[in-house]
């Protein structure tokens, strides 16, 4: 990637982690589909 | 690092990433070299650049010095704006194929500031612009699927992962004119 020349160095701690927390704990996950409920069976009349 | 920083706040600029698989999970990779971002883990660079000994110049050594280094192009790069980081949609990658994404990163650590960028020792995506087939392209349902599966596996580096009309290249960069 081109950025041009080096004009300065420094150096950066931020007070808060950058990196969301929750990825740490448990990647995001879609919520799979609710199952469907068992079809009632059909009642002999 | 030493002594006191000199900012608390990371600075965000803008690159373009592969996307690829490592260990059955979908990821960012640099289009440039054969890296991993993994997700819920900052980047931290390396400087990967060797140079022949002078006095044994049949061994290759290694850098060893801590990346960014101002003499020298290692580092984790991002451009000041969305209009220089763009164009390496369409830029070929010598080490491998792939989607690509485009998006917002965090850097810090240490970090060279550059005339239109910077390379910092450490980096994490803070949101990501993913495209979506054009019109003649969505009439792919696989190609379609292949994104909505690559939008799901994005999500786990916890950022906004937001879908751009446009395919990787110069009809994206209208869709990212906002």
């Amino acid at each position: 990637m081109e950025i041009g020349k080096p004009q300065r160095k420094y150096t950066i701690e931020p007070i808060r982690d950058p990196v969301p927390r929750r990825t740490r704990e448990e990647p995001q996950r879609r919520k799979p589909p609710a199952p469907t409920p068992p079809s009632e069976p059909a009642r002999r009349t | 690092m030493n002594g006191a920083p000199d900012y608390l706040e990371p600075v965000e600029g803008w690159r373009v990433w592969r996307v690829g698989s490592h260990e059955g999970q979908i990821v960012l990779q640099s289009v440039f070299v054969d890296a991993v971002w993994e997700p819920g883990r900052a980047l931290e660079a390396r400087c990967e650049h060797r140079r022949r000994s002078l006095w044994r110049p049949w061994r290759v050594v290694t850098s060893e010095h801590p990346a960014p280094d101002e003499q020298c192009s290692c580092g984790i790069y991002a451009a000041s704006t969305r209009s220089a980081a763009r164009r390496y949609l369409g830029v070929p990658s010598p080490v491998g194929t792939g989607m690509r994404v485009i998006g917002r990163v965090m850097l810090w650590g240490d970090v060279v500031e550059s005339e239109s960028g910077w390379r910092a020792s450490t980096a994490y995506p803070s949101q990501l612009y993913l495209p979506i087939p054009t019109e003649h392209a969505r009439r792919s349902l696989r190609r379609r699927a292949v994104v909505d599966e690559v939008a799901v596996g994005l999500e786990s580096y916890g950022v906004p992962v937001e879908l751009v009309a446009g395919e990787p290249g110069e009809s994206i960069l209208s869709a990212l004119s906002w």
